[in-house]
């Protein structure tokens, strides 16, 4: 089935439409034709299992798209795994997951990647991977890696003093050390490991997750050694929040291969990032009672990372569409020397043509190719959104329920004493 | 919602007497109140069988000064010193209420319609309530003070009562306030200068604990009542919280298309229904527990007084003693230092016996003599062993009704939250 997303012919000049979710019905295997366009509207149901057939293709059309300018850095496990570099999904779904192998059957020798845009366009056998085999790619994505935070400890004195957390990980992938380790880290890390992350990542029109805010006043309430509830609730929600944002990191698949974050993770000692001083950050501390606190927990933030993905996007395909002008530019020059018949500068117009040719069609692919991983992305991002935030609410009605039920307890006890009042 | 504060109304009937004769029962009650701008004007509605009265219906308006009036009228006259004088009604507060209405009014803009139609129904609902319950109060007051077999026979209740127009009383002004400031100063100055005497010893052991426990029994209930206080006003605020929460959860779901928009959807309608129901149970313990508890601060205070009333008389008896025997050595003014003292003695005796035994006399009357004037009721009942069954059977009843409201409100959240669990959890 054609998607809107790959209707990337040569005439067009607007970017595609970028049907992030494509609306497709409920457990439909892939009858039905996508809308492009249809921005926002998730006809596709997440929580639903994904179709169970799929192109064959398509994991290979995925793992063809994916990143080769990035690099030795994501491409770590490779030296242990002896793949394709190209194949870097597929050797995902077998580095982490326990029984997919359904992923690999499907994996086919991805060698007829590079193809002009336009016929892989048209082409029907080789679709752009529909909305539900991306997904279905996720839902497979199963690893074995948990991480904790705790133990907020504060180090030091007076207006250099700190607070370290404990980051416990158990996991049983073998690009680890062993099977249960844990660090102290302190918030600066967590800074430095975002910064580095985004710096390699967005660029592909990744998400990076957010790290959570700085916040002067709490932080310094803290290292006064303020031992007041409300320096308490701080230190508890900045746990809270950075729980939350390593979770997102390990949850996603590519930043797991990224050995910056396993460094993270397993490392004693992590040279100091720089750059990350709270004193740049203005920070807002607002009081919240409890019930309002844990839905805050439940808040997932989509900010300038997530925009800064699109806007990758859009700058890719501004470069592209500048380096159609100039080939097209350069075709008019040669077309105009050759009318005015200097073959001298012909030859010299003919040779920047095919420079300027393979120009195009290298961005073309870049485009492509950011715009395939932003899709994933956000199809992640919606993903996870929804079952993070239904796992919060759950457990949060949960202490609920069990606060009223204990409520009832004890009115219930009170009552024989209140009738026994004489 | 709300009902009445029968706090003493409970023993009343046990502490007639049944040889009552020609003194029926009189019952007050206010049967309409309307709030005009500053005042709450009550309606004073009278049935009665006294012979005495001109009517046997009848009704009056009152305003909240008037009632402080007949309270202060009640307090001054000597005759009652033996008694525990119902305490005055608190006056009708809407300030908080009103401001929380105007701003909402001004409010910004960031709420949506719905919001705001359900906060300003919330602050209605909250308006009426206080209103509702000054006309408790006012009523209680008033009713037990037709029930007391002295206090309901005071002239001026009858004027109260009875006289049509207004009594042109006027609010205490600057002065007057200020001068009854400083006389509560000095009664508590005395007081604690009276017990810290060392001459003054207390004679009667049974005063003795009283006091000590009065003493108690006064702060600690008034700290339990800021405390019940907090424990409403954050309930409230949790229900008023939940507004603007459910609120953003039904426009997030409206947005989303998928199985996340009824998630939404359904927690919306859970905070709406949790809502009502911390609503209910903040106005449950307002009424039960609140409530009841401001008015025992304010009775005890009442008993304390007569308790000081006592000690106050007893150390007049004391230094009137101590004159007799200076004008007896001297020989001198004799005789006015006995009939002074005797009075003191009286009057010391009638308030130990009121107070303990709530035999009223008239002014005058030997206390030794334990006769009783005719005509007037004897009654079993002493006013500080009244203050206590009153106390402990009001105190039963509301905390009764307030753990099984308590209870009921539990078993709907848990219903509540189990059920939308079990729906969250259901759907994939």
């Amino acid at each position: 089935m054609a998607s809107g997303g790959g209707g990337c012919s040569a005439s067009g000049r607007l970017p595609p439409p970028f049907p992030v979710l494509e609306p497709e019905s409920e457990g439909a295997v892939g009858g039905s034709e996508p809308e492009a366009g249809d921005s926002d509207t998730e006809g596709e149901d997440i929580f639903t299992g994904a179709a169970d057939a799929s192109k064959p293709q398509s994991p290979k059309r995925i793992a063809s798209l994916l990143p080769i300018n990035s690099g030795s850095k994501e491409n770590g496990i490779h030296e242990e795994q002896d793949q394709e570099p190209q194949d870097l999904f597929a050797d995902a779904t077998v580095e982490l997951s326990l029984d997919s192998t359904q992923n690999n059957q499907k994996k086919v020798p991805a060698k007829t990647l590079i193809s002009l845009p336009p016929q892989e366009a048209t082409n029907s056998s080789k679709p752009q991977p529909s909305y539900e085999e991306l997904e279905e790619e996720e839902e497979e994505d199963q690893f074995d890696l948990t991480v904790g935070i705790t133990d907020p400890e504060k180090i030091g004195d007076g207006m250099n003093a700190y607070v370290a957390y404990k980051v416990t990980t158990q996991t049983s992938l073998p690009m680890f050390r062993s099977k249960q380790f844990a660090v102290k880290r302190r918030f600066s890390d967590f800074l430095g490991l975002y910064e580095k992350l985004s710096e390699k990542h967005s660029q592909n029109g990744f998400i990076v997750p957010p790290p959570p805010e700085k916040s002067l006043i709490g932080m310094t309430k803290v290292k006064v050694g303020k031992e007041d509830s409300s320096s308490a609730e701080f230190l508890e929600k900045r746990r809270a929040a950075l729980e939350r944002y390593l979770q997102r990191i390990v949850n996603h698949p590519t930043m797991l291969q990224d050995p910056d974050v396993r460094e993270f993770l397993e490392k004693e000692e992590l040279p100091r990032a720089v750059g990350t001083q709270t004193f740049s950050g203005a920070g807002l501390l607002k009081m919240f009672n409890r019930a309002t606190d844990a839905v805050s927990k439940m808040t997932i933030k989509m900010n300038e990372s997530d925009i800064a993905a699109f806007d990758q996007r859009m700058k890719m395909w501004q470069r592209w569409q500048d380096a159609q002008a100039t080939l097209q530019k350069k075709r008019e020059a040669e077309a105009r020397l050759l009318w005015a018949n200097k073959p001298d500068k012909l030859q010299q117009a003919k040779d920047e043509i095919v420079e300027w040719e393979s120009r195009v069609t290298q961005y073309e692919r870049d485009f492509e190719r950011i715009s395939t991983v932003v899709r994933k992305e956000v199809i992640r991002f919606e993903k996870e959104k929804s079952k993070d935030f239904k796992n919060h609410v759950i457990k949060y009605l949960e202490t609920l329920l069990y606060s009223q039920q204990q409520l009832a307890k004890y009115w219930e006890a009170f009552l024989p004493e209140a009738k026994a009042i004489s | 919602m709300e009902e009445h504060l029968e706090a003493g109304k409970e023993s009343k009937p046990s502490s007639m007497s049944p040889d009552l004769q020609g003194d029926r029962s009189l019952q007050v009650e206010i049967s309409d109140a309307v709030s005009e701008r500053d005042k709450v004007k009550f309606t004073v509605q009278t049935k009665s069988c006294v012979p005495h009265l001109a009517q046997t219906e009848f009704s009056v308006v009152r305003h909240h000064e008037e009632f402080i009036w007949l309270h202060n009228a009640y307090v001054e006259n000597e005759e009652y010193a033996g008694l525990i004088i119902p305490p005055a009604p608190p006056r009708p507060d809407f300030e908080a209420s009103r401001e929380k209405l105007q701003k909402l009014g001004e409010g910004d803009s960031s709420i949506t319609r719905e919001e705001f139609a359900k906060m300003k129904e919330e602050l209605e609902a909250e308006y009426l309530a206080i209103f509702k319950k000054t006309v408790a109060m006012h009523e209680v007051f008033l009713q037990r003070l037709a029930a007391h077999p002295t206090l309901r026979r005071d002239h001026n209740f009858f004027v109260f009562l009875e006289y049509g127009q207004d009594l042109s009383v006027r609010g205490k002004n600057r002065k007057e306030l200020l001068g009854g400031f400083l006389r509560n100063i000095v009664k508590s100055a005395d007081e604690a200068l009276i017990t810290g005497m060392s001459g003054l010893k207390e004679v009667d052991d049974f005063f003795e604990h009283e006091r000590t426990f009065l003493l108690e029994y006064h702060t600690r209930i008034r700290d339990a009542c800021l405390r019940a206080d907090r424990v409403m006003h954050s309930h409230k605020c949790l229900a008023d919280d939940y507004i603007p929460i459910s609120a953003a959860l039904s426009s997030l779901g409206t947005q989303e298309v998928n199985q996340l928009k009824t998630s939404f959807l359904k927690l919306a309608e859970l905070f709406e229904r949790l809502r009502k129901l911390e609503g209910r149970v903040a106005s449950d313990e307002d009424l039960k527990l609140s409530d009841m508890l401001r008015y025992y601060v304010r009775d005890s205070q009442a008993a304390k007084d007569l308790l000081y009333r006592r000690l106050r008389a007893l150390a007049d008896y004391e230094n009137a003693n101590k004159a007799l025997d200076k004008a007896r050595t001297r020989n001198r003014e004799v005789r006015t230092a006995e009939s002074h003292q005797q009075l003191c003695c009286q009057r010391f005796e009638r308030l130990s016996d009121s107070a303990k035994q709530g035999k009223p006399h008239g002014p005058g009357a030997p206390a030794t003599a334990l006769l009783t004037l005719p005509g007037s009721p004897f009654l079993s009942s002493p006013e500080l062993m009244d203050f206590r069954s009153r106390r402990v059977s009001s105190f039963r009843k509301n905390l009764i009704e307030l753990a099984e409201l308590e209870l009921k409100h539990a078993k709907a959240s848990t219903l509540l939250l189990r059920n939308t669990l079990v729906t969250l959890k259901g759907e994939p």
